[in-house]
């Protein structure tokens, strides 16, 4: 039925080299691979323009796709987003407030905001929950959280002190790699991974919530300690991603259903098979994103929506046909 | 070899669901726990399992407090069968069976002894036929049977069920009920919520019967399931019999009406 072993994982891979190779040549100026050794302003735009923002779409896409993968497998429903813990409305709130008292003159600012906002999401959800490890007060305080945060989002915005102040705040709420540089990529990255270690470790836990929380517990699983690994582990994927690249939705949605056509449902290989089918997604549509007509750059956010929401209807149509 | 529970207290919304009870459970042996709806039998043995804490009192297994003993141990050695038998995920039935391994996994992968005790395990609960095919598209019967080999597959030396036998048609009963056998035989000894007073009496070599969050009567079938304790706690003349083998039938006769 599934294919077994390591062959849908080297196709993801090789298809994502393939991605990030046509995203480098792929843009308002189309470049021969040759352009990389030619110097001058090719090279230019593919070192310090393109190449970055492949990497950063990498990242980013591979960190939403596990992320999203851990979070359908701990929830045990196919429709859970990493949205829904408040971690990124979180942090798109640390972000808007920096832009809103005008501190994006350094780089490091709104980053540092945004991830300011994830952790506080993430004290608030282990201070609401406690260790208790419940699932339901747990994704209830996730939704008050986000809708708390999105409500402030919105007063900030609503209090803008300058018309620019109110653009660039409504910009950077849509998410996009455009001119990305190879300091988001630095701050991403680390970041990401760590996040995506964490998400990893908790593998076999997760596999094991596939018969249900009683049986996982008699089969050792710690309900609070697997929690504790998640809130972490999806805090740092998503604060960095929002931090890095902003709001960009669907994507951990979308791309755990993918993959498990490709491998099954059992969680442990649905995640690495996420991270890389959550990268190819985002570097390609980004990569479609600069390709598209228009006097402005299309933003990746609402690419990736209208990607998405799309799919999401089919998918709900598959399922109630499944109900049926 | 036993997994014993002394002065046993649990409190559920307020009310004591279990009230300081006492028994035992014997290797080697099936127990069943009996006792009409709301009696207390599922907490009793999810406390048995580890998954509760009694506010008072302690399990014991072989001696040593259950709550010392570490989790991953504590895996190792009870496996446990939840009420409704969940499975979330279209995983393939060998991998499903293979999750009964999780307590013995040092790092990523199989091991041959894993490999072993899976290929045993759906050996004994006849489903090595299915390994192949997804697990939420196999029958009623087929997934109980599937689940049950989850379990075996970890060779605990207990094996705590809620109500197994549940949801399943007559033929499935008994085979499940064969494959309870054997294990015991095998000196695993088994604790099983059961709800049909029938199949009880003719499958456990113990019985705890629970009424009101109290040990009604424990002991072998024929001194447990006695006319007055049967009237006691479900509200029903029974008598027990013996059918033409020599084992033992529950005839159920009428209801007693309650009084007011």
């Amino acid at each position: 039925m599934k294919t077994r072993g390591l062959s849908v994982e080297m196709a993801l891979t090789a298809a994502l080299a393939a991605a990030m190779g046509l995203s480098l040549l792929a843009g308002r100026v189309w470049l021969s691979p040759g352009a990389w050794l030619a110097g001058d302003v090719p090279s230019l735009i593919i070192v310090e323009l393109r190449l970055p923002r492949a990497c950063l779409g990498c990242v980013i896409g591979a960190g939403l796709g596990m992320a999203g993968a851990a979070m359908q497998g701990y929830l045990r429903n196919p429709l859970a987003d990493p949205g829904l813990f408040g971690v990124s409305s979180s942090a798109a709130l640390g972000a808007v407030l920096s832009i809103y008292f005008g501190l994006t003159a350094a780089f490091w600012v709104l980053p540092a905001f945004a991830l300011a906002g994830a952790a506080g999401a993430m004290a608030a959800l282990a201070l609401l929950v406690g260790r208790s490890g419940g699932l339901m007060v747990f994704t209830l305080a996730g939704v008050v959280l986000s809708s708390l945060t999105g409500a402030l989002t919105s007063l900030v915005i609503s209090l803008a002190p300058s018309p620019f102040a109110l653009s660039e705040i409504l910009t950077w709420l849509l998410g996009a790699l455009t001119d990305r540089s190879w300091a988001d990529v630095a701050l991403a990255t680390p970041l990401t991974a760590l996040g995506m270690a964490v998400l990893w470790a908790s593998g076999r836990d997760l596999d094991a919530l596939t018969l249900g929380e009683p049986a996982a517990r008699s089969l050792g699983v710690h309900m609070g300690r697997l929690q504790a690994k998640l809130v972490i582990g999806i805090g740092l994927v998503v604060g960095a991603s929002v931090a890095a690249a902003g709001v960009i939705g669907f994507v951990g949605l979308i791309v755990p259903h993918l993959v498990r056509q490709l491998v099954g449902g059992q969680s442990s290989r649905v995640m690495p098979a996420a991270a890389l089918a959550g990268a190819i997604l985002v570097v390609s549509a980004d990569g479609l994103v600069r390709l598209a007509p228009g006097g402005s750059e299309l933003r990746l956010g609402i690419a990736m929506s209208l990607l998405g929401a799309p799919f999401f209807l089919a998918l709900l149509l598959r399922l109630r046909r499944e109900v049926v | 070899m036993a997994l014993s529970f002394r002065d046993v207290l649990v409190r559920l919304g307020g009310h004591a669901a279990l009230g300081g009870v006492s028994g035992e459970l014997a290797a080697g042996k099936i127990t069943a726990i009996l006792g009409p709806n709301g009696a207390g039998k599922s907490t009793l043995l999810a406390c048995l399992a580890g998954l509760r804490r009694p506010e008072a009192g302690t399990i014991l297994l072989d001696g040593q407090p259950l709550a010392s003993i570490a989790p991953r141990i504590r895996a190792q050695t009870i496996g446990f069968l939840p009420q409704r038998g969940e499975v979330h995920w279209d995983l393939r039935v060998d991998a499903l069976i293979a999750l009964g391994r999780l307590p013995f996994h040092q790092n990523w992968g199989q091991s041959a002894e894993d490999a072993k005790a899976i290929a045993a395990a759906m050996q004994a609960s006849d489903c090595a036929h299915l390994s192949q095919r997804g697990a939420l598209g196999l029958s009623g019967g087929e997934q109980a049977r599937v689940l049950l080999a989850r379990v075996l597959a970890g060779q605990p030396k207990w094996l705590l069920a809620d109500e197994p036998l549940a949801n399943l048609d007559p033929g499935h009963q008994l085979d499940v009920l064969e494959i309870f056998r054997s294990c015991a035989q095998a000196g695993m000894g088994i604790g099983l919520v059961v709800h049909d007073l029938g199949l009880a009496a003719r499958l456990a070599d113990h019985i705890i019967l629970l009424h009101q969050g109290h040990v009604l009567a424990e002991g072998p079938c024929a001194l447990v399931l006695s006319p007055a304790n049967l009237a006691m706690a479900f509200g029903v003349e029974a008598q027990l019999n013996q059918d033409e083998n020599g084992r033992p039938r529950l005839d159920v006769l009428r209801r007693i009406p309650a009084k007011r």
